[in-house]
């Protein structure tokens, strides 16, 4: 890909190129990362550490991580499935159902959360009966749960429907000839010859399940302690002016989404292929 | 597989099958192969070769006809439970394991009568051994050349000890020299064991080479089923007359046993064929070029071919494939020569 | 096709996979998503009129499609330079420079919004010194512009470099020995290659933008008619138990960005080789 002679562009323009993508890139990317971290530790560890250990950070933290632990394994489960089907059968429809799998993507996170409220809300379809029957759904953890499979829902089939459409199905096949039943053909031939992919897909939808503000904020009520997952907790945080709690937390998540890259970078490498965040 | 094993008949009739719209991939194809015979499935692509191949191995089903397969119609037996062993146009092999893995694959998945440890390693060590690359074991797909792979495959395809083995254009992927030894050890090794054996490929030379009869298909239809020397000497019409081997073809009157060539390319032939129109199929060593000053005929290249010698002659009517007639000085290239039929296959026009 | 298909192919599974996935889709997708169509006509088409043509909504509108359209326009350049020297230029740190393209991904929009206030604020790291200059970033329009370019960055850059990556060099080199001169080469070779691909990532951004949330609110300031994005209009409105309104303002946004999105395939198509362009 490093063009001859022919091709090339003189060292100035080569150097002056790279030199500003990397300043720019470095304004633009790094520096908020780093003011992030600097705003976080300004008034030392001490502070950091106490912004963790106050019981509403805790709360926050465990129901991240409970939302994340149920929504990631519905998606995975999902996007198995959906991957399947799509990339090792011929049907009609088929590329209305990637269209239609790849739809929570392009809509706006506020209006993903919405979508619930407009169903199961106080004014919703189902609000009245709901609550006559005492079952919360919005501003409750079902909700939460919603809201999160809506926003993170493409995000394994994605990843894994071009890797399998590319593996086409002779292997299966193969595996049918010599004895395999489905399961069997699922779990020696198609699970290890995907599971690079599908580590690298679980792994950007539990980043964005972690993550998801919009989506998660409209349908969370903010009640402290309760409904707030890490992203609210740091909301309310700033808007109560408590700006080293609020980086020392949002510090936590940058950790996460820096670990994330680090992770898809080296699965990339393991398998050999590019996974797509986009 | 150290003791030879009989394989069974296959008796294909009357199927068909076809994908949406347009014309059927298979449109009525009967075929009976004797139990332990080597057949091959001869024809351009889009033929229905492979597609036929696939039914009989359970990957695509018939929308009409059966197919039995040692005396037992296998339609609704699901491929895992024919016991055949297919191999895949490109392999097909499992690429995240290694050669041991990939023929073990057949024996460790088996629910019922799986064998011992040990006893699949020794029969996988037997076939490695079999196929000639017992030192490979370790290996994976991606490390070995096509034509180990090619031997991979079919390893694992006997582990299963099938009855039928169908290798879907087995050498295809190969270079040429690779693809001309592993055919003849093929034959070699199907003699050995003894199994029925159905291979598809688009070249003849392939076929002829390595089966004991050849169907030559066409359009979902087979054309002709036969012994490669009857197919040559005796092609049942102009499609295959014209798929095997080289041929001038030219076309033709026949008035009283006497073939009269369009435009008087050639001299009129005594010929075997009811009066009428025909289009003749003549072979270029059935075709004599000899030295004639004042023909329209001019000898445009001379190649040596085999004991022989090749030549391609051109004219108004066009360009001929012939070879020197052996009672006369050998024509050189620039020189005008004179053609002459001395057989022909006619096929009514 | 897909009932003989379920049944006679070799490889089982398609009648469970497909049957979860479609129940995957249309308990999670496709039947929440109905409530956004049906919703707002609640109202009646006057209402949803009379929600459309309040001020505040009109403004909130005009400025997440308007700065969403500047921010995906200026990610092009960019985004090509950047695809540019990761696919052709082999220097140290290449893979970290790759590597931080997709941080805009991977940030939760929270810390990313929060992180920007942080630098452009008055005192901040860049807010300081642009204040210097006479320029307000947070807090205005402008910090809805720079929130909006930071998300969509890696849709620009993501689009056009396996583009790049597979045009090679071969038509290039062709070019010259043709001899085209090298500013003449990128115009007429390079550019037109990558255009359809620029029209993809330029639309895969700007629908990132104009509804992006997190990113944004932290450095808009959110003043009413001046730097208050749509997304945050339906918020409040759900807030006030306004269903009705809130899904017409999510729908008529869903709307704008389908027909943008259409307005852009069409272009693409004619920007393709075979195109008429």
């Amino acid at each position: 890909m490093i063009p001859g002679p022919a091709a090339r562009d003189p060292a100035v323009a080569r150097w002056g190129a790279a030199i500003l993508a990397l300043l720019l890139l470095t304004v633009f990317l790094a520096l908020p990362l780093a003011a992030v971290f600097t705003e976080a530790l300004r008034r030392g560890w001490g502070t950091v550490l106490e912004a963790y250990s106050d019981p509403d950070a805790m709360a926050a933290i465990q129901l991240t991580l409970l939302v994340a632990a149920i929504a990631v394994p519905v998606n995975t489960l999902g996007g198995i499935a959906a991957a399947w089907c799509v990339a090792k059968y011929e049907f009609p429809g088929k590329r209305l159902l990637v269209a239609l799998i790849e739809l929570p993507f392009s809509v706006s996170p506020v209006i993903s959360g919405m979508v619930f409220v407009l169903i199961f809300g106080a004014q919703g379809w189902l609000g009245p009966w709901l609550q006559s029957r005492n079952i919360q759904i919005v501003f409750a953890l079902p909700g939460l749960v919603l809201a999160t499979v809506f926003v993170t829902f493409p995000f394994v089939a994605r990843t894994l429907i071009p890797l399998m459409q590319e593996q086409g199905r002779a292997e299966e096949e193969a595996a049918a000839t010599l004895g395999a039943s489905g399961w069997q053909t699922f779990r020696l031939v198609t699970l290890p010859n995907i599971k690079w992919a599908l580590l690298s897909g679980v792994l950007l939808c539990n980043a964005r399940a972690m993550g998801e503000f919009g989506a998660v904020s409209v349908v969370s009520g903010h009640i402290r302690g309760e409904t707030n997952t890490m992203p609210l907790h740091v909301e309310i945080l700033y808007n109560e002016y408590q700006f080293a709690a609020a980086f020392a937390v949002a510090a936590l998540l940058a950790l996460l989404a820096l670990v994330t890259l680090g992770a898809k970078t080296l699965l990339e490498r393991l398998s050999g292929r590019r996974g797509e965040m986009v | 597989m150290t003791h030879p094993v009989t394989g069974t008949g296959v008796e294909v009739s009357g199927v068909a099958r076809r994908f949406g719209p347009g014309a059927a991939a298979l449109d009525g194809v009967s075929l009976s192969v004797k139990p332990g015979e080597f057949v091959a499935l001869l024809g351009p692509s889009g033929s229905g070769k492979t597609t036929l191949l696939r039914i009989l191995g359970g990957l695509d089903h018939a929308d009409a006809g059966t197919v039995a397969i040692g005396g037992r119609d296998v339609a609704g037996v699901p491929a895992r439970e024919r016991g055949i062993g297919f191999v895949f146009q490109n392999y097909a092999l499992f690429r995240h394991m290694d050669v041991f893995s990939n023929v073990a694959f057949g024996l460790r998945v088996r629910k019922a009568g799986r064998p011992p440890a040990e006893e699949i390693a020794a029969r996988v060590r037997r076939l490695l051994a079999l196929v000639q690359i017992p030192e490979m074991e370790r290996r994976f797909p991606d490390q070995l050349s096509g034509g180990q792979r090619q031997r991979v495959a079919l390893a694992r395809a006997l582990a299963i000890e099938p009855s039928l083995l169908l290798l879907d254009e087995p050498f295809g992927a190969l270079d040429a020299q690779v693809r001309k030894e592993l055919r003849l050890w093929l034959r070699g090794l199907q003699e050995e064991v003894g199994i029925t054996t159905i291979l598809v490929t688009h070249d003849q030379d392939e076929a002829m080479e390595v089966a004991d009869r050849v169907a030559v298909m066409r359009a979902g239809r087979i054309a002709q089923f036969d012994t490669p020397e009857a197919l040559l000497d005796r092609p049942a019409d102009a499609f295959v007359a014209g798929f095997l081997g080289e041929a001038n073809r030219v076309t033709c009157t026949v008035r009283g046993g006497v073939a009269h060539f369009a435009g008087e390319v050639l001299p009129p032939l005594a010929v075997q064929a009811p009066d009428g129109a025909a289009l003749a199929f003549i072979r270029p060593h059935e075709l004599f070029a000899r030295e004639a000053p004042d023909s329209g005929y001019v000898v445009r290249a001379v190649r040596p071919a085999g004991p022989g010698t090749r030549l391609v002659v051109s004219g108004p009517a066009g360009s001929f494939d012939a070879v020197p007639a052996p009672d006369a000085p050998q024509p050189r290239r620039g020189e005008r020569c004179a053609l002459e039929a001395q057989g022909a296959r006619l096929f009514p026009a | 096709m897909s009932l003989s298909l379920s049944r006679r192919d070799p490889l089982p599974g398609f009648g469970l996979s497909l049957g979860v996935t479609l129940a995957w889709l249309s308990l999670i997708v496709l039947v929440p998503l109905s409530a956004l169509a049906l919703r707002p006509w609640e109202l009646g088409l006057s209402g949803i009129l009379g929600v459309l043509s309040d001020a505040r909504v009109l403004a909130a509108l005009r400025l997440s499609f308007g700065t969403a359209l500047v921010a995906a326009l200026a990610n092009l350049p960019l985004g090509l330079l950047v695809a540019w020297v990761l696919v052709r230029l082999r220097f140290p740190g290449r893979r970290v420079l790759d590597a931080m393209v997709d941080l805009p991904f991977a940030l939760p929009t929270a810390v990313a919004g929060l992180a920007l206030t942080a630098l452009f604020a008055p005192n901040g790291w860049l807010g300081a010194p642009l204040k210097a200059l006479g320029i307000t970033v947070a807090y205005t329009p402008l910090g809805v512009f720079v929130a909006m370019m930071f998300v969509g960055l890696p849709f620009a850059v993501r689009t056009v470099e396996p583009v790049l990556r597979d045009l090679g060099t071969e038509a290039e080199e062709a070019a010259a020995t043709l001899g085209a001169s090298r500013p003449q080469t990128l115009l007429r070779v390079v550019l037109p290659a990558l255009a359809p691909a620029l029209v993809t990532g330029f639309g895969l951004a700007f629908a990132r933008a104009v509804g992006e949330y997190g990113s944004v609110i932290f450095i808009a300031g959110n003043r009413p008619m001046v730097s208050e994005i749509a997304p945050l209009v339906i918020v409040q409105r759900l807030e006030a138990f306004d269903y009705a309104g809130a899904a017409a303002v999510g729908l008529t946004m869903l709307a704008i960005s389908f027909l943008v999105l259409l307005l852009l395939g069409l272009i693409q198509a004619r920007l393709r080789p075979g195109g008429r362009a």
